[in-house]
């Protein structure tokens, strides 16, 4: 039986992709901050450890895939849990369980998302992530910004963490382990449910184009079978890519350029 | 290992260059900066072996003269899209087996 760690399955997209990994026959073990096979906080670097640490125990012969979907947003949360979570939470579990991932030349998928290209992301905040390697610094610097700000924090660490896996792709790929993000649209997850109103009018005002007519948003599903075919052998030739899955969101509004 | 370096570099032997670096290596080169270009990070020691094939095979990258100034720097006159750029290069780590895990080639 294959076998597939995810973080943040325990609700949304996570979750969704856990559903149709376990339908492929997939053995999936979820980390997350509660309800899953692992509760820890992917924030702290002692959460972080403790997942990497079980990871191995539990799979000491590898895992044949990994899919960093724990994340949060602006609407729920402040600029450092962000930065925390959606950076170091998803590049350290993947760093820590590369090992794994070798042994049976796996599959690795990080859940960035659409809003990377939206004008106005701090690209000083994505080099920082990307750059500059004490997390303890970024940290202290991200601790300046105002909640007002916050999801400048989300956009560029999830476009950092794209970029990340762009960077790491190529060297992985030649150790047998193809690693890709997913950017996905607007989702009806508990975390865009959980948006403030302000957010909430912002949300709806981005297009979904296969949703034309209608003032719905994508379902989970959707976005989880992408995650699960970039899980399976048929997508071995997809390597360092970030597949928008946004309905045409992306297309719409930035359609001049690749 | 500098010696090392400027030697692959001047030869294009991107297959000896490669050996050089820790297998979760990284080069951050900023000399493409001179070109107005962005800065770009190499991950890992196949990167460094496919991306420098890419580079010398296709005459995008040639060291025309390398110069030891230390254990740990060189100064290095490359033509890049036959552009003559200077750079200054550092070993900033090794690892235990003393390979380059991280090395920054930076504008002079």
């Amino acid at each position: 039986m294959k076998t597939c760690a995810i973080t943040g399955a325990s609700s949304g997209i996570g979750a969704a992709t856990k559903q149709v990994l376990q339908k492929k026959g997939f053995e999936v073990f979820n980390i997350d901050l509660k309800d899953g096979d692992l509760n820890v906080n992917l924030a702290t670097k002692d959460g972080r450890a403790a997942a990497i640490k079980a990871l191995h125990e539990k799979y000491p012969d590898g895992l044949d895939a990994l899919i960093c979907c724990a994340g949060v947003s602006s609407g729920t949360a402040g600029a450092s849990l962000i930065a925390a979570v959606n950076f170091y939470g998803a590049t350290q579990i993947l760093t820590g369980c590369f090992d794994l991932l070798e042994k049976k030349r796996g599959f690795a998928v990080a859940i960035s998302s659409n809003s990377i290209t939206q004008p106005g992301t701090p690209m000083h905040m994505v080099d920082m992530f990307l750059d500059v390697e004490d997390e303890d610094y970024v940290m202290k610097a991200i601790g300046d910004v105002t909640p007002e700000n916050a999801h400048s924090i989300y956009t560029s660490s999830k476009y950092a963490l794209a970029l990340w896996v762009r960077r790491h792709a190529p060297s992985w790929a030649a150790y047998g382990v193809n690693l890709n993000a997913v950017a996905p649209g607007n989702v009806e997850t508990p975390m865009t449910n959980a948006l403030d109103e302000v957010s909430r009018t912002m949300m709806s005002a981005l297009p979904v184009p296969t949703r034309y007519g209608t003032d719905k948003i994508l379902q989970p599903d959707e976005i989880a079978q992408p995650v699960a075919f970039l899980c399976t052998e048929e997508a071995r030739g997809v390597c360092g890519t970030v597949l928008f899955v946004d309905g045409g969101n992306d297309a719409l509004l930035d359609g001049g350029r690749l | 290992m500098i010696e090392k370096y400027l030697d692959a570099m001047m030869n294009g032997d991107y297959t000896t260059l490669a050996t050089l670096f820790a297998k979760d290596c990284i080069i951050r080169d900023c000399s493409p900066m001179l070109l107005g270009q962005k800065a770009k990070t190499i991950c890992g020691r196949p990167a460094v072996d496919m991306l420098y094939h890419h580079k010398f095979v296709y005459g995008l990258t040639r060291a025309a003269h390398g110069r030891k100034c230390s254990e740990t720097t060189a100064d290095l006159f490359m033509i890049q899209y036959g552009m003559y750029i200077t750079s200054v290069v550092t070993i900033e780590e090794t690892d235990r087996d003393g390979l380059i895990h991280r090395l920054t080639i930076r504008p002079a």
